[in-house]
């Protein structure tokens, strides 16, 4: 400890080690018990694209006939801000299920638990006309992954909300 | 072998960027714009149910609230105009900052975490942060050990503010990745696919965007697939050099800017914000355009 304390008193570069230290060991060390370890606004350990693995997914939100919806003019939400809240949805379910299942083997029951939730929070910010004129939303689950070298995709349903 | 050691100890030489007053302005001008920019559109977040940052600590959803956005919005332009032209920044950017962080944490807090804006705050806080140390080093009587005046001070933290986000992204890849991001970047093939379908689904402008040849051949062409973008892992790694010096910064500079670039084109994925603050930062081309004429005239 000391030796590093000698090296940044030395270093003329130091705020970006201090930056570095904080981003990548103190802040994910004090926020290891939140949601999302290593956030804390205006620092963060930068963890997208952090792993590439063979299998990957987005969502895609539509309308009660299978038709996608343009998400951005309905509700003000990009993509990846409803694959992230997807994603945080499946997280508390694997903890939930208290070792049970790994997230990527959550049977499908488990993901429309999610899904049902991405959905309600996504109708809350839609606009209600546009709303009202589609009925309800599905959220559609798209697997993409690598089978006998070749990309393959399956799409599943993890989500129906209609409106009452 | 000695000559090479040699001619790499020069190249990474430390040698404090001595800002031209106007090139200080200028980089003041460019962060004062971005964070404007930031902090622009109404916030509607009427609820924090997944707390980020202070928010873990304190109720933001005030900051939603038209009456304090309508007075807070304004007075943090004043502000920022106000430090362009030369005052203190310890007190000029405190407004802005405690704005435009809480805005951003408060849209943080919605359940998902964005990465868009962290830059432009981050190289913000450290501005603000070096302007309170020499307010500090002026009290104790002391100086910068580089011999860098306020403003050139404010620069120097936030071009290292910048530099230090790109160390941490890499230290998160080879920590979550084991150590295999750069082997398993040929899957970024799939990575593709998603991007491009999540981006056409945002607005379904055009025709929907066809799997193609190009996912494919990368997985086919790993060793194309870990050239293309496991070269961001030695750039983002080694980025804590670019402060070092003018040069440094630059050749950083170009290579991050490039890498976006090329993930933009293939995924649609922007950075607009980072690639900005690497031209006002690191590249500065204004400086080399400058310095060019200067040799030519000469």
């Amino acid at each position: 400890m000391r030796s590093v304390l000698t090296w940044l008193r030395g270093e003329p570069c130091r705020f970006l080690w201090v930056v570095v230290i904080l981003s990548s060991l103190v802040i994910p060390w004090l926020t290891r018990a939140t949601a999302k370890p290593g956030e804390f606004y205006p620092f963060s350990n930068f963890p997208m694209y952090s792993r590439f693995l063979p299998r990957t997914y987005y969502v895609m939100v539509t309308d009660l006939t299978d038709a996608p919806v343009a998400t951005v003019p309905l509700s003000g939400q990009v993509s990846s801000n409803i694959k992230k809240a997807y994603d945080r949805n499946l997280d508390e379910l694997k903890k939930a299920s208290a070792g049970k299942y790994k997230k990527a083997d959550l049977p499908v029951e488990e993901r429309q638990k999610a899904g049902a939730k991405v959905l309600t929070w996504l109708m809350e910010l839609s606009d209600p006309a546009k709303l009202k004129a589609m009925g309800g939303l599905r959220l559609k689950q798209v697997d993409l992954f690598i089978e006998d070298g070749k990309i393959a995709q399956r799409t599943i349903d993890v989500g129906e909300v209609k409106l009452p | 072998m000695n000559r090479c050691w040699q001619w790499l100890r020069t190249q990474l030489r430390y040698e404090p960027m001595r800002l031209a007053r106007w090139e200080v302005i200028l980089m003041r001008a460019g962060l004062a714009y971005l964070t404007w920019r930031v902090m622009l559109g109404d916030s509607q977040y009427q609820s924090q149910a997944h707390p980020n940052g202070v928010a873990m600590f304190t109720d933001l959803t005030w900051l939603s609230d038209n009456r304090w956005e309508d007075l807070l919005r304004p007075a943090s332009g004043v502000c920022l105009i106000a430090w362009v032209i030369g005052a203190p920044g310890a007190l000029a950017l405190l407004v802005p900052l405690f704005f435009g962080i809480g805005l951003m944490t408060l849209k943080n807090s919605q359940g998902a975490i964005g990465h868009s804006y962290q830059a432009v705050h981050l190289c913000l806080l450290g501005a603000w942060l070096a302007n309170v140390a020499h307010w500090i080093n002026r009290w104790r009587g002391r100086s910068h050990r580089g011999g860098l005046n306020a403003g050139q001070w404010e620069i120097d933290w936030s071009i290292q503010a910048l530099g230090a986000g790109y160390v941490a992204s890499a230290i998160s890849k080879l920590v979550e990745s084991s150590g295999m991001w750069f082997a398993d970047s040929q899957y970024f093939a799939l990575h593709l696919i998603k991007n491009n379908q999540m981006k056409y689904l945002e607005y379904l402008e055009g025709a929907p965007p066809a799997i193609g040849a190009l996912p494919q051949w990368l997985m086919d062409h790993p060793l194309w697939a870990q050239f293309l973008f496991g070269i961001a892992l030695p750039l983002e790694l080694f980025a804590f050099l670019a402060p070092r010096n003018r040069v440094l910064a630059l050749v950083f500079g170009v290579g991050l800017v490039t890498f976006h670039g090329l993930v933009k084109a293939l995924t649609q994925l922007d950075f607009v914000f980072n690639e900005s603050l690497l031209i006002l930062l690191f590249i500065n081309p204004v400086y080399w355009i400058v310095a060019g004429m200067r040799r030519l005239r000469v």
